[in-house]
């Protein structure tokens, strides 16, 4: 397990992380979402151990990662700017990983390059951007780390080869109980991948959850009735985070079990009374704003 | 097999606990039968495979599977009674809904037409 108590960096005089807390529990795929500067890669560089923190600590299984070599190989970080040996080709940097990663699987490496039309030969400096990106991502799952770590790696991507690289790290989990943590500004790419969300803004994490309970605990309801109707009465002892009217239709954002509401509300014999999921983009709106943030803020 | 649309605001977890009930009340199986593995559906549909878990542990949960270590998963004798008493809270709605709806002026006869319409196209359903 990953975990972050009180994480504090920063550069100069300007904090990049304050008071972080995280715990990232083995087997999940972790999503940072956040706009830039919020601090995600930040975080990531301190969980690969290559920052030390300025105060508070981020540990794996309990032991700090800066300059813990034990702890270190466990874990492989893919950061946004990617680094290669001078002159190197893809071989020349699996020989590289080989000796720090003992898992490191030949086979894979040798299935990877071939999915993606890659030559191992071939000098990196000849590639192009979106192929580093894609050496990089080879080399790392070929690494079989327990913890892997990917800072915007897959927004480069093309939509095939990141649902080969998502099948690849699903086995992984699945199979191998391996954890991975994803930064990414898109939310919508983060929602369908992870099972896990952090929003990070302005150094700290602002909530976390499972995206299925983010994406259950709050639904949108629809409610008429025939006769005159006052919205505040009708929601009584419902925990209702926004409500609109327009004409005779109230429309209201609830969070609570969803049976019980509908019940509850079923019981006032409406015309028209309709539950809708919302989508998480819409959770988080709702969820940063109940906050006391604008979610304007959060992201661009 | 199951489809899951990423374009609703439906959360993936619901999308197959429903569609895992309606595969189970249509008989694609049928009680004993063994259900796909998390590592097959994680493969095929590109989910996540903690997703899915969590997705059949709540069927296990509500009785409707039953799972076998080292082997798999299965669907339980009475799934489909379990099922089906799931769907009182269902049917008081229906009940309120009919009420109404007669009450406006609807005679038996459209309501039931209806059914028989919803229960055709769901047939032809299944069969895509």
């Amino acid at each position: 397990m990953i975990e972050a108590i009180n994480l504090e960096k920063k550069f100069n005089k300007k904090t990049a992380l304050e008071k972080l807390n995280c715990r990232i529990p083995d087997g999940c795929v972790y999503g940072l979402i956040g706009a830039n500067g919020a601090g995600k890669s930040t975080f990531m560089r301190l969980i690969a151990g290559v920052y030390r923190p300025d105060g508070g600590t981020v540990t794996l299984d309990g032991a700090p990662i800066y300059n813990n070599p034990q702890a270190k190989n466990q874990l492989l970080f893919v950061p946004d700017d990617l680094y290669f040996l001078p002159q190197a080709n893809m071989q020349r940097m699996a020989d590289f990983y080989r000796a720090f990663y003992p898992a490191f699987s030949t086979e894979r490496f040798a299935s990877l390059t071939e999915a993606f039309g890659l030559n191992p030969k071939a000098n990196l400096n000849s590639f192009s951007k979106g192929m580093r990106r894609q050496a990089a991502i080879i080399l790392a799952l070929s690494a079989m780390p327990r913890y892997i770590l990917f800072d915007e790696t897959f927004d480069g991507l093309d939509p095939v080869m990141r649902s080969l690289v998502k099948r690849v790290i699903y086995s992984d989990v699945e199979e191998r109980g391996v954890t991975a943590v994803i930064s990414s500004h898109s939310l919508r790419e983060l929602e369908v991948t992870c099972d896990q969300l952090a929003l990070l803004h302005q150094g700290g994490i602002v909530f976390e959850s499972e995206v299925q309970s983010l994406q259950t605990a709050l639904f949108k309801i629809q409610i008429a009735f025939s006769h005159e109707f006052d919205e505040k009465a009708v929601f009584h002892g419902i925990q209702v985070l926004e409500i609109t009217r327009s004409g005779s239709v109230a429309n209201a954002i609830v969070r609570g079990e969803r049976e019980q509401v509908r019940a509850a509300l079923a019981a006032l014999s409406p015309v028209l009374l309709e539950i809708l999921p919302l989508s998480l983009e819409e959770v988080f709106v709702y969820e940063t704003e109940a906050l006391g943030y604008r979610f304007g803020d959060l992201l661009q | 097999m199951l489809i899951i649309d990423r374009n609703t605001s439906i959360p993936v977890y619901e999308q197959i606990i429903r569609q895992m009930e309606r595969l189970i009340l249509a008989g694609v199986y049928p009680p004993g039968a063994p259900l796909p593995s998390v590592r097959t559906l994680s493969q095929n549909l590109e989910i996540n495979p903690n997703t899915l878990q969590k997705a059949f542990a709540e069927l296990e949960m509500r009785g409707i599977c039953f799972s076998v270590t080292g082997t798999g998963r299965f669907v339980a004798e009475d799934a489909k009674e379990r099922l089906r008493n799931e769907a009182d809270p269902l049917l008081a709605q229906l009940d309120a809904l009919c009420s109404r709806l007669l009450m406006l002026g609807f005679d038996e006869e459209a309501l039931l037409a209806r059914i028989r319409a919803l229960k055709s196209e769901k047939e032809a359903d299944l069969h895509d």
